[in-house]
């Protein structure tokens, strides 16, 4: 197939096609044609590839030449086609026959040349042709045929296809005969070619009748059966299965029953009234009720009916939900599982039934009583009968036995195939007990005419309408079992097979917007963004609450998924444009649910590198990739019980942790959930996280001030081989490569920046003064890997300066990594782990007679009131090494450093300290004891802090004045300035302080550390450090004068 | 019909082409591939912004093994390009795609975006990704075991140069 579209192409441009494409050549070929009228062996190949050039002297003339279409027509070259076709030549050329016709209409740009083709009803003669169908390979490009017709379905070629006067519509009822082909790409081609015909059909009132007068209802309750039919054996893999070996099975049903939702949803939404009113009636009355909703209800109840599994059926209604919008069908739907009674329900449409004595509106699952082969051919012959004769009528005739047959067979194959029969014979019995309605189906099938059908199916809806509207009505009073069943799901505390699924259904019920709010705020189950909001569903929010207290637990059963739902949803209930409308004590329970996963947290925090790495993956994961509820429900894997190893592939999110490494992933999630539910509903920013925020970093083409930074130079020879000059400057999270800014002197542009987190360095075999440097971009996806977004070589003008690099870096990393673990620390209340060298770099920024053994060179462009680097004013807030740092939010919406707004919360500390509320980890490094010591350093005395304002930090904490972390607070300082005290002097690193000889005078600049008041009686912990030398004291004066005015 | 590694391997293309607003249709053209080609036209550079929504639509509905080709096409146009190469290739690495320029016009590079393809379901298949056995994933094994692939071209935004291509 590919050879020969190739050499479609080739032929297109080929300078020899000049004469091949020609009506000459067409004639010639007519005469080829009109020489070997009959089939045989010999002529086969020339035949084909006769039939072959014709094509392609049309689809030429098509563009070029229309007295080609002219020939064509007038020798009526068509019926050589269709003649070949008839002698029954075999496969081989019914294939390439079909595959020709195919390229031909697929690539018919003109409407006239496509009327051409379409004139004197060859095309249907073709399509009512037998072919084997037996034979994949014909049925593939047969049906292909049919699909690429119903492309070229509009308002004018329709009338070629939909004949008015004898009610043929070859086209359409040939196509879903084979709407249960066992051959999965057969049967989207039959919904494309229905989808096809229904969207010209709204414009085609005959045609639309003829649809649904005839079709409608034999097609659509096939194909509900069809589809219930596949529910049950969905159902039975499920309960069959053992240790999930039924996944691969179960996952293909789930999507079969998927694709046939959004085929029904699409059919839908083409908001064809006529066809939807059928549709729905048979959906929901055929299928949704009866075997959906019923199986919520408790399980021994109903007898003989089919039944499916509690679990099942909520997965499935979470799915109709989720995708189907239809108004008058998913409020029906809603209404019964809300409010209705199913047992009155039930009576009340037998009654119904048994009065009108008309419509199939029994809700039952049963199967049609008649193949769809056989309805149409009934609703043919009745049209034949009234119409006296159409044109291929005989031949239609001749083959209709033969027809029937194998059409039979593949719909029982396709039965077997799927191992439905247990299932359907089981239903066959059943539906055999409602032999009497079933004939009064029959009947009323018969005997309808167009206008009483339309008459009576308005009857029945009104019907429906008001025997719903007396169904909600009583149902104040009465019972709602499959309410209650729902909301008794939930309440499993032990572990969230079911309820991640109720979750579910409600989720996508109050999402779907074809569903009546009302309906909805009877059982206060609000729409998302509804407006006014009083009250919510108090039931409702204490089992959301109680799974978000389970999942915080150790040994919580409670899936990821699971937890992200139930936050969704309390947010949903009580939030209201701004306002949270959560009541105090469910509130309390939430912070309760917090305050364990932070426990929980703490329990897997550890110093090892790899937690790092894993608490900013999962954030990213979370908040790059936010739960999506309908990608959800279309894993199957979530049907089976829930399962704790990852050996069966399914998502970390769907399922129990396994080992340790998943648990503090696990952990870490739960934290980060509850975290922002109850930021959120408290109406508070998120500040501290992510740790690294996107605007605190240098990014490329940033212009910074780099005087008195240090800057080693060197080449970067990248993978490719080019080379170039740049500068490397370290700074705290980051290492850049800067080259010089030719406009101001001591000024650099930042040519590439890279987190050094994420930084390996290793040294070069055989050149001493050359690193190998790779920094990795973390995969954003799972189907990414972390590429690198610097690969390169860098080489110094000697081993020194190469040593001093690379110790630089190394540092840089250990150090920046080492922060943002204090950063988690802080975030989990956590004291900061004393490690040595943490120590030996954070008391060297507090004890200004250590030598540094390191220093960032940003330093020095803090001061800038340049504003292109406004940045800096955030970067710097976390310069203090060592420290967890978390901004205040007016501070980082601030605009450039020369009008800040810090001061209003940093630089007037008395203000600040009842609203902003002093991180432990932050204090208790700061509380190093040489400064504590000196109470002049008091930061309340508005002077002295204000220099070091960009220095400052600020930590929000989220409970203000909270007096249990205030004492802790003070204790875990206390305990620090014990274990501090022996450390205070670390050993200088000789091979480092080398860099640092000339230097030495600015360092305190770095190490200014300044912590705002919290409260009073914390007060006597914090510290400020003595003003800084004079480094740059021009910057810090200008600083000095833009506070001031905040200020006063 | 095309021979890798000795062994006949027929593929089957399908175009979702102009099938785009029924949302079920496209849906099940991914669920039975085994390979998709995501084309967009390297003289519009609206066709590369939209990839992303394609992709994740691709994904998600569709086996995630499913080997998925980055095509950017009409490379015959190099003057009214606007989409870099380097950008295809960029988007491709981080995507994890394989990426190649053709131009259908010239029938340049068509034949090895379909070969690749295939090269690269065959791959799978030889690690045991593919689940062989079950039809659903787009892999028939033949009569006389040739694999069978079935794979989709999902093209968009004007692709008909050349004609019966695809």
């Amino acid at each position: 197939m590919f050879g020969r579209s190739r050499s479609w192409v080739g032929g297109g441009h080929g300078k020899s096609s000049r004469n091949i494409h020609s009506l000459d050549h067409l004639k010639y070929l007519y005469h080829v044609l009109t020489k070997n009228t009959t089939v045989t062996e010999q002529n086969r190949n020339l035949l084909v590839e006769t039939i072959r050039s014709i094509t392609e002297i049309l689809i030429w003339g098509d563009q070029n030449d229309s007295s080609v279409f002219d020939f064509f027509l007038e020798k009526n070259m068509f019926v050589f086609f269709l003649n070949i076709l008839r002698q029954r030549s075999g496969r081989y050329v019914c294939v390439q026959l079909l595959q020709t016709l195919n390229i031909l209409f697929e690539n018919i740009s003109h409407e006239t040349s496509l009327y051409y083709l379409l004139s004197n009803n060859y095309v249907n003669s073709i399509i009512v042709h037998k072919f084997d169908f037996s034979d994949e390979e014909i049925m593939a490009y047969y049906i292909s045929f049919l699909k690429t017709l119903s492309l070229k379905l509009n308002n004018h070629t329709v009338h070629f296809f939909y004949n008015e006067h004898t009610n043929d519509f070859a086209l359409y009822t040939e196509a879903i005969k084979f709407f249960n082909h066992p051959e999965s790409m057969v049967r989207i081609a039959v919904r494309t070619i229905t989808l096809n015909v229904y969207k010209v059909s709204l414009d085609n009132q005959p045609m639309l009748h003829y649809i649904r007068d005839k079709t409608a209802v034999p097609y659509f309750s096939n194909l509900v059966w069809f589809i219930g039919s596949h529910v049950i054996e969905l159902d039975n893999c499920v309960q069959t299965d053992e240790e999930h070996r039924n996944r691969g099975k179960l996952s293909d049903l789930v999507a079969e029953h998927l694709d046939h939702l959004h085929y029904l949803n699409d059919i839908l939404i083409i908001n064809c009234e006529f066809l939807n009113d059928v549709l729905t009636d048979h959906l929901l009355n055929r299928l949704f009720l009866p075997l959906y909703v019923y199986s919520l209800e408790n399980q021994d109840k109903g007898g003989e009916r089919p039944k499916i599994s509690l679990p099942v059926s909520l997965y499935l209604l979470s799915q109709v939900f989720l995708i189907i919008h239809h108004a008058p069908l998913v409020n029906s739907l809603a209404e019964v599982i809300l409010n209705g009674d199913p047992s009155e329900m039930h009576a009340k449409t037998e009654q119904d039934v048994q009065r009108s004595s008309a419509k199939p509106s029994i809700r039952c699952f049963i199967k049609p009583t008649e193949t769809l082969e056989r309805s149409l051919e009934m609703n043919k012959h009745k049209g034949k009968r009234r119409v006296q004769k159409r044109p291929n009528y005989k031949n239609v005739g001749e083959e209709e036995d033969e027809e029937k047959g194998p059409a039979e067979d593949a719909q029982e194959d396709a039965e077997k195939a799927d191992g439905t029969e247990g299932a359907s014979k089981g239903i066959k019995t059943s539906g055999e007990s409602e032999e009497i309605e079933m004939v009064i189906m029959e009947r009323s099938k018969l005997s309808e005419v167009a206008a009483s059908t339309s008459m009576q199916e308005q009857n029945t809806t009104d019907e429906e309408k008001s025997a719903a509207a007396t169904g909600c009505s009583d149902s104040v009073q009465c019972s709602r079992p499959f309410l209650d069943m729902v909301y008794h799901a939930l309440d499993s505390p032990e572990e969230d097979y079911h309820a991640l699924f109720v979750l579910c259904l409600l989720y996508a019920m109050s999402h779907n917007k074809g569903m009546d709010p009302e309906k909805l705020e009877r059982i206060q189950l609000p729409v998302p963004n509804a407006v006014e909001k009083t009250t919510y569903n108090h039931l409702l929010a204490e089992r959301l609450i109680r799974i978000m207290n389970n999942a915080a637990q150790p040994d919580g059963r409670i899936r990821l998924a699971t937890l992200e739902l139930s936050c969704l949803l309390l947010k949903q209930q009580v939030l209201t444009s701004g306002n949270c409308i959560i009541k105090d004590v469910h509130l309390a329970c939430l912070e309760g649910a917090r305050e364990e996963s932070v426990h929980l947290v703490r329990h897997f925090y550890k110093g090892e590198e790899i937690f790092l790495d894993m608490f900013e993956d999962e954030y990213r994961s979370m908040t790059m990739k936010p739960m999506n509820v309908e990608y959800l429900m279309m894993d199957a894997s979530i049907l089976l019980p829930p399962t704790g190893t990852p050996l069966t592939g399914i998502d970390f999110v769907k399922r129990l942790p396994c080992g340790d490494v998943e648990k503090t992933r696990r952990a870490i999630r739960v934290f980060f959930m509850l975290r922002s539910l109850s930021l959120q509903l408290r109406g508070e920013p998120e500040t501290q996280l992510p740790l690294t925020r996107e605007e605190d970093l240098i990014k490329t083409d940033d212009v910074l001030d780099l005087n008195n930074s240090d800057l080693i130079a060197c080449t970067v020879i990248t993978k490719d081989g080019s080379m170039v000059q740049r500068f490397l400057a370290v700074d705290i999270y980051q290492m850049s490569l800067v080259e010089p800014d030719v406009s101001r002197l001591g000024w650099g542009v930042v040519k590439f920046a890279g987190l050094l987190q994420d930084m390996q360095v290793t040294g070069v075999e055989d050149d001493s003064r050359a690193l190998n440097i790779t920094i990795h971009k973390p995969a954003s996806s799972p189907h990414s890997k972390p590429f690198p977004i610097l690969q390169a070589t860098f080489v110094f003008s000697d081993h020194i300066r190469c040593i001093i690099a690379k110790q630089r870096l190394a540092k840089g990393r250990i150090q920046a990594r080492r922060m943002k673990m204090q950063r988690i620390a802080a975030l989990l209340d956590l004291p900061i782990q004393p490690a040595t060298e943490v120590l030996g770099f954070g008391l060297g920024s507090t004890a200004p007679t250590q030598h540094l053994p390191f220093r960032f060179y940003d330093q020095c462009r803090r001061g800038s009131s340049d504003p292109t680097v406004q940045r800096s004013v955030f970067a710097s807030v976390d310069k203090v090494p060592g420290f967890a740092v978390a901004q205040c939010i007016n501070q980082h919406s601030s605009p450039p450093l020369s009008s800040p707004s810090p001061p209003s919360t940093s630089g007037t500390p008395s203000g600040s300290g009842t609203t902003s509320h002093c991180d432990s980890a932050g204090v208790s490094l700061s509380s190093t004891p040489s400064v504590a010591q000196s109470p002049s350093d008091d930061p309340r005395t508005p002077e002295q802090p204000q220099p070091h304002l960009p220095n400052q930090l600020v930590i929000v904490h989220e409970t203000e004045a909270d007096p249990k972390s205030s004492k802790s607070l003070e204790r875990s300082a206390d305990a620090e300035t014990a274990t501090l005290s022996p450390s205070l002097i670390p050993a200088p690193q000789p091979t480092i302080s080398l860099l640092y000889e000339d230097t030495a005078d600015t360092l305190s600049v770095d190490s200014l550390t300044l912590v705002p008041p919290v409260d009073p009686h914390s007060l006597h912990t914090l510290t400020a450090v003595p003003p800084p030398p004079t480094a740059t004291p021009d910057k810090e004066a200008a600083l000095l004068e833009s506070a001031e005015p905040g200020e006063h | 019909m095309i021979t890798i590694d000795g062994k006949q391997i027929k593929l089957q293309i399908w175009d979702t082409a102009g099938q785009e607003s029924f949302r079920s249709i496209t849906r099940s053209y991914y669920r039975g591939a085994a390979g998709a080609l995501l084309v967009y036209d390297i003289t519009r550079r609206d066709t590369f912004n939209h990839l992303t929504t394609w992709l994740e639509d691709a994904r998600q509905h569709s086996n995630s093994n499913m080997v998925i080709m980055l095509i950017g096409n009409k490379s015959d146009l190099e003057s009214r390009r606007e989409v870099k190469k380097e950008e295809g290739e960029a988007f491709a690495r981080e995507h994890g795609l394989i990426f190649m320029e053709t131009s259908a016009k010239t029938a340049s590079n068509v034949e090895e975006a379909f070969i690749n393809t295939a090269k690269e379901i065959y791959e799978k298949i030889q690690e045991g990704v593919f689940d062989i056995n079950n039809e659903a994933n787009g892999i028939k094994i033949g009569p006389q075991h040739a694999a069978t692939n079935a794979t989709h071209a999902g093209s968009q935004g004007g692709q008909q140069a050349g004609g019966g291509c695809c």
